[in-house]
């Protein structure tokens, strides 16, 4: 029965709709580009959700933990292999992404008989310049999404992760507004910070097309800091070591964000 | 990355699994050389003296200089410092050769014996490390990082036998959450020794070594610090011309 092809394409439709509505809960994550590195951003800290891939590679998610931790085993051990038996710098993202995970995400969505990964995925890999920061969204159905610049879009140094495509196109709306490439840590912790209580915001109420009040967002972003643990991480341009990766403490986040 | 593949071949008890096996499973490690090649030691012109063949080559061998590696705890961490010479029978062949080795934030591994298997080693073991931290999410433990250079050791054993790959490591790892540090001289095998603040290693000689330690502890050399004291004990380990 599902041999023919309009079953086949329905089942695909039923599934899609199916994992839509498992990821539809899942808190933002905003990765924005400074001065010296890239930050990663979420709040609630019911489970980690950034993770080291390699030493310039690094990882958000939301979705199943199983799935999660099925994609991020198979990236480090992707990531892990090519850069022991040729070289860190042979370790690249566009190749882990494209040519590993993105096939197979994609048939793991499209062999109806067998599960699904219920995860997205943000990548970031950091370059020796600002401009060569790479962002990549890989989807559940292994559709890729780059910050590299298209026909209809400039180059962007920041990448959004969301439950829902309204959540995310807003956080990525206020983000070009917003986010000035170069920015210092400080103003890109805020800009994420704001960008992931917008995000937040439209997972909460479908209606608004529109990014909400200035005022909104920061007594939104005020109540939730108060109840909600900071998750966030860097990578570091300018690191001495090869590990560009750093895990920031909850603790040294507020601080920094001085509310 | 070399091909597509079409799931990622985990075990589902992925969890657990260390990245020699990793290695192993994806064929990326070469195989240890079995112990059978005893009699293609005198081929390679290596003398090995576990081996007690009568022949001529057995009078030529006589145990020859190698390097020195000295670690010593002190307030402010551990210290660990070498020679760089590198040689082969009696020509210099590099005067800056890499014989401390940084693991990992937290271990240095120094090195004597065969470089290429040392540093093949050290390979390995930074990356087994790098990859238990990410994939478990927390740091390997001391005995831990022992235990996966006693693996590699034993490994390499069959090369030892054959007389080409002898390594004499020496890794003293810092714990991360404990308040002391360990150093570990693991033997060619994969025995482990501990010395609570001090320890060297010389491919010959080491009781002599240990001998000029004593001493230089003994004499309570007051306002020295630490590193001073690890360097008048180097020069002084010259001094004795062993």
């Amino acid at each position: 029965m599902i041999e023919e092809p309009y079953r086949w394409v329905e089942a695909i439709a039923n599934r899609r709709e199916y994992i839509e509505t498992q990821l539809a809960s899942g808190s933002p994550i905003a990765a924005v580009g400074y001065r010296d590195g890239i930050l990663f951003l979420t709040l609630g800290q019911a489970r980690q959700k950034i993770f080291e891939i390699y030493d310039r590679i690094a990882m958000g998610a939301i979705g199943h933990p199983g799935d999660i931790e099925r994609l991020r085993m198979g990236a480090i051990e992707l990531a892990s292999t090519e850069g022991f038996t040729r070289s860190a710098a042979d370790v690249s993202l566009r190749r882990l992404a494209h040519y590993s995970l993105s096939p197979v995400m994609k048939s793991a969505f499209e062999q109806v008989y067998g599960p699904p990964y219920l995860a997205r995925l943000l990548f970031a890999e950091i370059g020796l310049q600002p401009e060569e920061h790479l962002f990549l969204r890989v989807e559940y159905d292994g559709a890729i999404a780059a910050n590299g610049a298209t026909f209809a879009q400039v180059r962007q140094d920041f990448a959004v992760l969301s439950g829902t495509r309204q959540s995310t196109e807003l956080m990525e709306s206020f983000l070009k507004a917003e986010h000035a490439p170069g920015a210092t840590f400080e103003a890109a912790l805020k800009t994420a910070l704001d960008a992931w209580s917008i995000g937040h915001m439209a997972l909460q109420k479908d209606d608004g097309k529109e990014l909400p009040e200035r005022a909104a967002v920061t007594k939104h972003r005020q109540e939730q800091l108060a109840t909600t643990g900071i998750e966030a991480a860097i990578l570091e341009r300018n690191a001495n070591a090869a590990i560009r990766f750093r895990a920031l403490s909850d603790k040294e986040a507020r601080a920094l964000i001085g509310d | 990355m070399d091909k597509l593949p079409a799931a990622f071949g985990q075990n589902f008890s992925g969890a657990s699994e260390d990245f020699l096996a990793l290695l192993r499973r994806k064929g990326l490690l070469s195989p240890a050389a079995t112990p059978k090649g005893f009699a293609s030691a005198e081929n390679f012109g290596v003398v090995d003296p576990t081996v007690r063949a009568p022949g001529p080559r057995e009078q030529s061998w006589r145990p020859t200089e190698a390097t020195t590696i000295l670690a010593f705890k002190f307030s402010g961490g551990v210290l660990v410092a070498g020679d760089r010479r590198a040689t082969a029978g009696n020509t210099v062949v590099y005067d800056r050769a890499d014989k401390v080795l940084e693991v990992d934030r937290h271990s240095i591994m120094a090195i004597a014996g065969v470089p290429a298997t040392a540093w093949e080693m050290a390979r390995v073991l930074e990356h087994s490390f790098q990859y238990f931290r990410r994939t478990q999410l927390q740091e390997m433990s001391v005995d831990g990082k022992v235990r996966a250079l006693s693996k590699l050791l034993r490994d390499n054993f069959g090369f030892v036998m054959q007389g080409v790959g002898i390594v004499v490591p020496l890794l003293p790892p810092a714990p991360v959450r404990r308040q002391y540090a360990a150093f570990s001289i693991t033997k060619t095998i994969g025995a482990k020794n501990r010395s609570r603040n001090w320890t060297k290693m010389k491919r010959s000689q080491s009781h002599c070594v240990r001998w000029i330690l004593r001493q230089n502890r003994t004499q309570q050399q007051a306002g020295l610090t630490a590193p001073g004291k690890f360097f008048r004990s180097l020069k002084s380990f010259r001094a004795t011309g062993s």
